[in-house]
């Protein structure tokens, strides 16, 4: 689940993979260089069907604006999150849903037994609470206007950053359409070591 | 080869059924008897207080604070108290990926040869008791259009 920012690394990664491997082919063809090319390919193609999904999603509503807390939060604390968005095209909407999400992020690396190694990141998204609006048609220019109030769960935990686990949370809203790939807007909080009231 | 037995014993925090707790910002106090078996010819023995993470991910730690008990070789029995700050966070967790583990750790550290150590495991976390604000239920409402 990488977010759109995210995704030109292994675009441009799995670009140059290609690019190089084919350069080499071309110039004294090897195995070496069919290794490297399937790797961009394999790093390149769903990177870039990811990204091209997001960009279909944009073209049938607008980028939303949203009100959300710009000062870090404590565990327990209410905070509110207004959110407006409005259609460009006619969409069938089947449901909008907005959650908040405790997400768990690890990084590991194994070795390939050839003197590389080959680092993996996991992602686990908990949803803390979650709020759904029904699905409906919406016509261009149409526009949801929504307020919800979360709270960061009591029994919760702060914002963790080391250096290859990390725990934060994050405001998502998912409109899902009919026929057409998500529009997915996240917000990361900051959540402080320190309980309310 | 070296040997010393070694006796941990932690005070203070609140005992429950995940073990002791302390509060971030609170300290650890505690006491080591090092019992040496002859003479250990040890650089020095020290306490710390530390966290890591287990799980899916490689691990992460930081050793918070560390405290030394003694320096020079072990010739006999040596009971020695101590005090460590526990700092703000990172709390203890557990969750799907990701477990922060605490713990308060003596060392007797052995040139040339694999250090002798004995860990408790502590949890570090806010008390959380009393009555929860109740979380907003979830909702489903038809769109503001």
């Amino acid at each position: 689940m990488l977010k759109p920012a995210g995704l030109w690394i292994p675009i441009v990664v799995g670009s140059a993979l290609v690019v190089l491997s084919v350069i080499w082919l071309l110039i004294r063809p090897a195995v070496a260089p069919v290794f490297l090319l399937a790797t961009g390919v394999v790093i390149l193609v769903p990177a870039t069907v990811r990204a091209l999904r997001g960009g279909v999603a944009r073209m049938r509503v607008a980028v939303p604006e949203a009100d959300v807390p710009d000062t870090p939060l404590r565990v327990g604390e209410q905070f509110s999150v207004s959110y407006r968005q409005e259609w460009k095209r006619a969409s069938e909407v089947s449901r909008i849903r907005f959650e908040l999400v405790l997400r768990e992020t690890a990084k590991y690396t194994t070795s390939d037994g050839h003197g590389g190694t080959h680092t993996t990141t996991k992602m686990h998204d908990e949803v803390a609470q979650d709020f759904a609006l029904a699905g409906q048609r919406f016509e261009p220019g149409q526009t949801i206007n929504e307020t919800y109030t979360f709270q960061i769960p009591a029994n919760g935990m702060h914002t963790f950053t080391g250096y290859n686990n990390r725990i934060e949370w994050y405001v998502v809203a998912c409109v899902e359409m009919a026929r057409w790939p998500d529009y997915r807007w996240e917000h990361e909080l900051t959540v402080l070591p320190e309980l309310v009231g | 080869m070296a040997d010393v037995d070694i006796e941990l014993t932690l005070q203070g925090g609140e005992v429950g059924d995940g073990g002791r707790r302390y509060e971030p910002g609170s300290t650890v106090q505690g006491w080591a008897r090092l019992t040496p078996e002859g003479t250990v010819d040890c650089r020095r023995v020290v306490v710390r207080l530390e966290w890591h993470t287990e799980g899916r991910g490689d691990s992460d730690k930081k050793c918070a604070d560390e405290v030394e008990l003694a320096s020079g070789p072990l010739s006999g029995p040596l009971v020695q108290s101590f005090t460590l700050p526990v700092p703000q966070q990172p709390w203890s967790y557990a969750g799907h990926y990701i477990h922060i583990i605490w713990r308060v750790l003596v060392v007797v550290d052995i040139p040339f040869s694999r250090d002798i150590r004995t860990e408790a495991p502590i949890a570090v976390a806010p008390r959380r008791t009393g009555r929860l604000p109740k979380v907003p239920p979830r909702v489903t409402v038809p769109p503001d259009v």
